[in-house]
């Protein structure tokens, strides 16, 4: 990468307490997004990867480490200049109906990021919002409707004309599509591929679903129990996955082809709670090819070229 | 070969939430599950595909109305009494729900759970249905089973409580299992593992599955039949193989261009608007206003489910069939190898 990267955490943790124990929901993650460029972040429930998400826009406090957001240090920003660079990182929720304030309209909701940041009113708030309904394909009749009164499709489309009411660089998608049937997963999939072309958006797609992060990302990471287990273009990761946890993510989706039907090599068990990580590497306890070294030591993230994983056997090859 | 089960023309009707009168949630369905076999049901939210499922054990209840006829053993379950019905659910008909927690008691052990089952339906001594309800656990893959049993649902992960309510449903042997999107809350890496038991306890048991669920991926990987349905009706009919290579019905076709699976990094081919509310269809075909192959008289009157150019093993409810070679471009891209 010729020039610095947009957006770079460097060893960010993030821990929470349950019960009076603390634990390390995200444990020492470093990975950097270039202009332009889209990373998909990939794991199943419990990996970090929305806690990460948010850590990034410091919407929860970091316990360690460092994330750099163009020039800025988002971790050391007084309150009032975070407030200005949020502008300029957005992100957009799994859930538009709770993320929506259900006593505003959809004027007013797409709206706010525009009066929070005194950058439209009068004639022009409202022309700027009628211009982002009409990018994001929600009619201008919604303006004066409530968030319960659209459909799960026009509520997220709301949701992302919200988030780029205030012009970001930089947007982070935490499971968009994941409460949506498949058609209108389809619709909202295609409407932030055309944004992100027209806006020329950096994003941060988090999702558990292997098929939409296929789909939309230029490179993926792969997250388990708070750590990148591995990196790669997107390509590459599901051509020819190294990581033992990639490769059983991989072949436990669901095929769509009846033709191609095999058994599933699930891996044993379920995740590792957090709360209670294994020794060593996380996954060793489910991992088909775990050696003694595994349980003992936890392998660090090589990246090479373009590439890495976080593994003893399977590192570098 | 005589279905095990056999729903016909079944209509589901709700009140309207607003105004009076009742909306149809699924409407002239008929479908057959032969024995041994896996019957896909599927659809997006508002097919109608989970009341279709409810209504065959008689789970919903008034003001649903419930039409038709579902029949299973040479009875209409529909109208029979209620004791008879009992006999059948949970002994012969067993149903797995997407959500195990709020389908289990949380202030019974699930060994507890699982042996009242076992009592209420084979009327066994208690220390008999205990032995069976630890063999249950083994059977659907649960490690340390006598230890297991002894545990509370709150103290077992999302996917145990699943095979947990697997083991329950299977404890008494039923010639059908009805699976609700059973591995829909489910992590994929665990999806995998009950998928893969749903597979091997299928062949083992010989028993027949209704697979409630809107993941084409699920169905490929499961069914041997598919019923796509879309507000409240079925929509097409085929062996599992020709749904997915030759779709004819332009609903079909456009649930699975829009899949990011099937699309690959290419643009996805995704659906225009809106599943209907139910009660709002347009008059005439339900997916027309939809269909990128609408024609005038697909607004004027409703198509019947008939045989596609003749061929009585696949059905669709359209007068403008999707040609055999649609799918059969590059669309197919594979999914994650």
């Amino acid at each position: 990468m010729s020039e610095a990267p947009l957006l770079e955490a460097t060893d960010v943790s993030v821990r929470f307490a349950l019960r009076r124990r603390a634990f390390a929901a995200v444990d020492g993650v470093s990975l950097a997004i270039a202009q332009g460029e889209t990373l998909g972040l990939v794991g199943e429930s419990g990996s970090g990867k929305s806690t990460l998400g948010r850590a990034l826009l410091r919407l929860v406090p970091l316990a360690s480490g460092r994330v750099r957001f163009a020039e800025h240090d988002v971790g050391a920003l007084d309150p009032a200049t975070l407030r200005a660079l949020r502008r300029r990182m957005q992100m957009v929720f799994q859930d538009a109906s709770a993320a929506l304030n259900p006593r505003m309209t959809v004027l007013d909701l797409v709206a706010e990021g525009l009066d929070i940041h005194q950058l439209a009113r009068g004639p022009e708030r409202a022309a700027r919002v009628r211009a982002l309904l009409a990018q994001v394909g929600v009619d201008e009749g919604a303006l004066p409707a409530y968030p319960h009164e659209l459909s799960g499709g026009q509520r997220q489309r709301v949701g992302i004309a919200r988030a780029l009411a205030v012009e970001p660089s930089l947007l982070v998608c935490d499971e968009p599509t994941s409460a949506l049937d498949a058609s209108v997963r389809a619709q909202v999939l295609n409407l932030l591929v055309d944004l992100r072309e027209q806006r020329r958006l950096t994003m941060l797609f988090i999702t558990h679903d292997l098929g939409v992060v296929r789909h939309i990302s230029d490179r993926v990471a792969v997250m388990y129990l708070g750590r990148i287990f591995e990196e790669a273009p997107t390509e590459a990761l599901f051509e020819a996955p190294r990581h033992p946890y990639t490769r059983a993510l991989l072949a436990s989706a669901p095929v769509p082809d009846p033709t191609q039907r095999k058994a599933f090599v699930a891996p044993k068990g379920e995740a590792a709670s957090a709360l209670d990580p294994p020794s060593g590497c996380a996954f060793h306890p489910r991992c088909p090819d775990a050696v003694e070294r595994c349980a003992r030591e936890r392998p660090a993230l090589v990246r090479i070229g373009a590439r890495g994983a976080a593994c003893h056997l399977h590192g570098a090859a | 070969m005589t279905a095990l089960l056999d729903i016909v023309d079944l209509a589901v009707s709700f009140p309207a939430s607003e105004g009076p009168g009742m909306v149809r949630a699924a409407d002239g369905v008929s479908l057959e599950v032969p024995p041994g076999t896996t019957v896909g049901l599927v659809g997006e939210s508002g097919s109608g595909k989970t009341v279709t499922a409810l209504s065959i054990l008689r789970l919903l209840e008034p003001p649903a109305q419930v039409r038709g006829a579902v029949r299973f053993g040479g009875k209409n379950l529909l109208e029979l009494p209620e004791r008879e019905l009992r006999a059948i659910r949970g002994n012969r008909i067993a149903m797995v729900f997407q959500d195990p927690m709020t389908s289990l008691n949380p202030v019974l052990t699930v060994g507890e759970q699982i042996a009242e089952v076992v009592r209420l339906h084979e009327k066994r001594p208690r220390r008999a249905a205990w032995a069976r309800a630890v063999e249950m656990l083994e059977t659907v893959g649960i490690s340390s089973p006598a230890q297991r049993a002894r545990a509370y649902p709150h103290e077992l992960s999302g996917g145990m409580r699943q095979r947990v309510m697997i083991g329950m449903a299977l404890a008494c042997k039923p010639d059908l299992l009805i699976a609700d999107e059973p591995t829909t809350a489910l992590d994929v890496t665990v999806q995998a593992q009950i998928l893969e038991l749903l597979r091997r306890l299928r062949a083992d048991m010989g028993m027949s599955v209704l697979l409630i669920t809107h993941d084409l991926g699920v169905v490929a990987e499961t069914c041997d039949l598919v019923n796509v349905m879309y507000a409240g009706r079925i929509v097409e009919r085929a062996p599992v193989a020709r749904i997915f290579a030759t779709p004819r019905h332009p609903y079909t076709l456009g649930l699975l261009s829009s899949m990011p699976d099937f699309a690959g990094p290419r643009r996805l081919r995704a659906i225009p608007g809106a599943v209907p509310v139910p009660g709002k269809h347009p008059p005439g075909c339900r997916f027309a206003d939809r269909c990128e192959r609408v024609l005038d008289r697909c607004r004027a009157a409703e198509p019947a489910l008939e045989p596609a150019d003749g061929d009585r093993a696949h059905l669709a409810r359209c007068c403008n069939l999707v040609p055999k070679e649609a799918l059969s471009g590059p669309v197919r891209a594979g999914a994650p190898s």
